[in-house]
């Protein structure tokens, strides 16, 4: 019996917060030898003993205050008849070995255990007690703690699989921005989710002309990763093979209207730029990149709609030109639609007047810059949705 | 958001009710009204989104799926009533203006297509 029930619970409700504070990877081994060091005295607990599932056995993997351990109890098999009453009970108590020839679980004292499930992996935990216990207050502690861990394995594990989604998408984002002899290239993506759905792309050709690629998928988290993830994949695939933008984008929406999500869609702007300057391009619905030059600008929106929606689309091609000291904004609709308190949006207006204003700064000033006036403008708070922007800049000096 | 329907002279109307449409909750209720109005052989609906102030991609996506699940039931083009120049502004940027017939209020579009078809 608890000396202090109330100390107690107070004790147990603390360790439950505690196992959302242990680091990932290291939470059932903390827990085993938690229970042992922090609950043991009140809940007359010995040690503990954690198996995991490998092969169709329970493999001992981790003890706690337990010297050694009799080789046949390193591993029980499935079909233990006490293996089966953990696996279906919250939490079971073997206090009276009926038949103790049928059990692999071979033990002096007295056992507590309870199992833990996570799609096809399952681990075992196992306790032994000593004389002055209560079935009560056991099997109302370890229920929790069961419920607890097992929310708390399937947390882990769901982050784990959007970290997995950060880390593809991630590695598809370009590193750094290419060195291109007689132009200036930056760009900057924020994500307002673990995963998000901006993404923006740049490609190399043999002959010394490059792309540029941006484009925003429709919704946020994993969904939009995974489409960002096969527009970028499909955009490179499709230009190394066919070299002509049009066609690759129009198959592009046709694959991604193909797919199983028919909400998903995404916006995608491509362009071409010759060592000259000349740019060819197309805009599938994204927000129109801005060409300054000088006091002017051009926006460039030539092209058709976004990708996906729609079983086939006919995109135009459009054309511009990059004087020298002349540059191009290119950015998702996360910038232009940043809010401030009163509810206006940093809108292409704003956004126009200051790149002009600021021409004569570096292709990444400019945009550490874009994006720091957005944060400002929107009173410095959280980003909201997904942010781009990318700079390309040509030379005044083309000749380098 | 919250999202009403109604018909008046055979015409579905959806009324979104809030500033910001393409909240994650949106295109579950959205679609549940519209499969209503689908399973009762209306073909022409009217989005009244004269509440509306902002629209994000699932938003544009709550629309492209109206239109999607409307002229694949063998209806008529969506009408839009009441969009403001954000609304408008989004579709004009992302090319969908073209598959949506826009009007100033409901009644403007009811009285419209009434007749229509």
């Amino acid at each position: 019996m608890l000396t202090n029930a109330k100390e107690y619970y107070r004790k147990l409700d603390a360790f439950l917060s505690e196992i959302y504070q242990v680091s990932e990877g290291n939470v059932l081994s903390t827990v085993l030898e938690e229970v042992v060091t922090d609950l043991g005295q009140d809940l007359r607990i010995k040690n503990g003993r954690l198996y995991e599932l490998q092969d169709e056995k329970y493999v001992l993997i981790r003890t706690t205050n337990l010297e050694s351990v009799p080789e046949k109890q390193k591993e029980l098999t499935v079909f233990d008849p006490a293996v089966s009453l953990l696996l279906c009970h919250g939490c079971y108590i073997f206090s009276n070995f009926e038949d103790e020839s049928n059990l692999q679980i071979k033990f002096s004292g007295t056992l507590v255990g309870f199992s833990l499930q996570r799609e096809e992996e399952s681990w075992l935990l196992v306790f032994e007690v000593e004389d002055g216990w209560d079935r009560e207050e056991i099997e109302f502690s370890f229920n929790t703690i069961k419920k607890v861990l097992n929310a708390r394995i399937a947390s882990e594990h769901f982050t784990s699989s959007l970290n997995q989604a950060k880390l593809i998408q991630r590695s598809l984002l370009p590193k750094n921005a290419p060195k291109i002899n007689g132009f200036d290239i930056f760009g900057k993506s924020i994500s307002t989710e673990i995963v998000g759905g901006d993404m923006y792309d740049y490609m190399m050709f043999n002959d010394g002309h490059f792309g540029i690629a941006i484009g925003d998928a429709s919704g946020h988290g994993l969904p939009a990763a995974l489409l960002v993830r096969d527009v970028v994949t499909g955009l490179r695939m499709g230009l190394e093979k066919e070299m002509k933008i049009t066609p690759v984008l129009e198959k592009l929406n046709r694959v991604i209207h193909r797919s199983t999500l028919s909400t998903s869609f995404t916006s995608l702007f491509y362009g071409e730029v010759e060592t000259n300057g000349d740019i060819v391009y197309t805009n599938a619905g994204h927000p129109p990149p801005i060409l300054v030059n000088g006091d002017d600008f051009e926006l460039l929106e030539r092209g058709g709609t976004i990708l996906g929606p729609l079983p086939n689309v006919k995109l135009q091609r459009g054309f511009a030109y990059l004087n020298p000291g002349s540059f191009l904004v290119l950015f998702s609709d996360g910038l232009i639609e940043r809010q401030n308190l009163s509810g206006e949006h940093f809108e292409i207006s704003r956004l126009i007047e200051m790149v002009v204003k600021n021409q004569k700064l570096s292709a990444q000033e400019l945009v550490e810059q874009i994006i720091d006036a957005a944060y400002i403008f929107g009173n410095q708070s959280k980003w909201k949705d997904d942010l781009t922007v990318v700079v390309v800049k040509r030379n005044e000096d083309n000749s380098k | 958001m919250e999202i009403k329907k109604q018909t008046l002279e055979n015409i579905g109307i959806i009324q979104f009710l809030g500033t910001s449409l393409g909240e994650p909750a949106d295109t579950k209720d959205f679609e549940v009204h519209l499969n209503e109005l689908i399973d009762q052989k209306v073909n022409k609906v009217v989005l009244d989104l004269s509440e509306v102030q902002r629209i994000n991609s699932t938003g544009l996506a709550i629309l492209i799926t109206a239109t999607t699940l409307i002229t694949d039931s063998g209806g008529q083009r969506i009408s839009l009533a009441g969009s403001n120049d954000f609304i408008i502004g989004a579709l004009s940027v992302t090319k969908l203006s073209q598959f949506f017939d826009c009007y100033e209020d409901v009644n403007q579009a009811v009285e419209k297509i009434k007749g229509a078809g």
